[in-house]
């Protein structure tokens, strides 16, 4: 830790310090359904890509249980909102990745609105 | 701090490029679907000589349960899953590094498990060896209330016949629930006043209406009393045979149960009765369960 401190002011103490920026998630994604969804495709990245999901919120009035899936529709994670739940949201400090290519499809349980917001970006 | 603001200060002033940093991305996406786990299973095991790192795990569930994670032994993180709040998430800004070459693995307590009882849906009689002499067939369906079908014995002919019930039960959420348990009960009743002939009541159920029933259990009288299980049902427990299946849930949503009185005694005063057939099915939560990380 003692030389880590030290490093650090060296840094600022340079004349042209270096200024990093984390990468950032300039695709936002917003799709509402209706009806009931399988394997309904929502992300396709460009030719080869990779998606880097960073945080994804989904929301429906009534209780149903979203399903998220990516390549030959296998799910990757489920889920499940309730009366109390209404609203779920997660963010990934450390980016999902993809495969080159693969897209994120969405399966849900009943028909009903839901609303499903996925943020990140491709590389 | 004064340093750092004169440090940055100059950046702009400097006319520096912004250098874009990408953080160590998650590539591995595990999803698993588990039922109830009492002993720790492993979940993903990391490459030779390699360290697993940690950095979101997320439960989905339609039922209660505590989902506890380990490093190998070492149990580092319980998730507690309750129904109004179905799905708990929890992510590492700082990566959790597991002890290199350990296996994450997973157990599950508390599992809370829901048992539903359905009567039928629908009651239809069928001949029996030619006949179908029930009366108030409808009063089968449902869950026992005291509404029965009967089959009197006859004075001038033997009388006989089958009852079958088909149920809807279902559960909309079943992709996500395990059957524990699977139990059939008889509400029934066989009263002989005349001891003429033998009267029998015989109990069926099979999976789908492709297959012959299965016959559980034959009673019969031939001497003057009863035998009343109006209160206190027959009940046979059948979960091996539908956890036997390939589809447990389709056996589930097919199944029929019949019931079938016979009298072959001529006479009247002899009676076959049913209430109901009811079906109690116990369920636990099939826990979606999702880890992302990356292994170094």
């Amino acid at each position: 830790m003692d030389n880590n401190t030290k490093l650090m002011s060296i840094v600022f103490n340079l004349e042209d310090p270096i200024f990093t920026r984390e990468y950032p998630s300039d695709i936002v994604l917003f799709r509402t359904f209706t009806t009931l969804q399988t394997n309904t495709p929502i992300w396709t990245p460009s030719a080869d890509k990779s998606i880097f999901l960073t945080a994804l919120q989904v929301s429906a009035p009534a209780p149903l249980v979203v399903q998220l899936n990516r390549v030959n529709n296998a799910a990757f994670m489920s889920i499940a909102l309730t009366t109390t739940l209404a609203t779920y949201g997660i963010s990934f400090p450390s980016p999902i990745e993809f495969n080159l290519n693969e897209i994120i499809s969405i399966t849900t349980s009943v028909a009903g609105t839901v609303n499903i917001t996925l943020l990140g970006y491709e590389l | 701090m004064k340093h750092n603001i004169q440090a940055n200060n100059n950046v702009p002033a400097a006319n520096q490029q912004i250098l874009l940093t990408i953080k160590e991305s998650s590539n591995i996406i595990n999803h698993y679907s588990l039922g109830i786990q009492p002993s720790k299973i492993i979940l993903w095991t990391p490459g030779p000589q390699k360290s697993i790192y940690l950095t979101s795990v997320q439960v989905s569930a339609p039922l209660a349960a505590s989902i506890l994670l380990s490093d190998n032994d070492i149990n580092f993180l319980s998730l507690r899953v309750t129904q109004p709040f179905s799905t708990v998430s929890q992510a590492f800004p700082s990566a959790f590094k597991l002890t290199t070459g350990n296996s994450l693995m997973l157990s599950t307590s508390d599992e809370e498990i829901s048992c539903n009882t359905s009567g039928a849906l629908t009651a239809t009689q069928v001949d029996y060896n030619g006949r179908s002499d029930f009366t108030n067939v409808n009063n089968a369906i449902g869950l026992s209330n005291g509404t029965l079908a009967s089959l009197n014995s006859g004075l001038l002919s033997q009388t006989r016949g089958r009852i079958v019930l088909q149920y809807s039960m279902l559960p909309t959420q079943y992709k996500y629930l395990e059957i524990e348990q699977v139990i059939i009960k008889y509400y029934c009743s066989l009263n002989l006043t005349l001891a003429v002939g033998v009267s029998s009541m015989i109990l069926y159920w099979r999976p789908n209406t492709q297959v012959d029933w299965i016959k559980l259990q034959e009673i019969s009288l031939s001497i003057i009393g009863s035998v009343n299980y109006l209160t206190n049902p027959i009940e046979y427990d059948i979960t091996d045979m539908v956890l036997g299946a390939s589809d447990p849930w389709d056996v589930i949503n097919n199944l029929q149960t019949s019931f079938v009185g016979t009298h072959t005694g001529l006479g009247l005063g002899n009676t076959v009765q049913l209430d109901a057939i009811e079906i109690k099915i116990c369920m636990a939560g099939k826990n979606q369960i999702t880890v992302f990380g990356y292994e170094i």
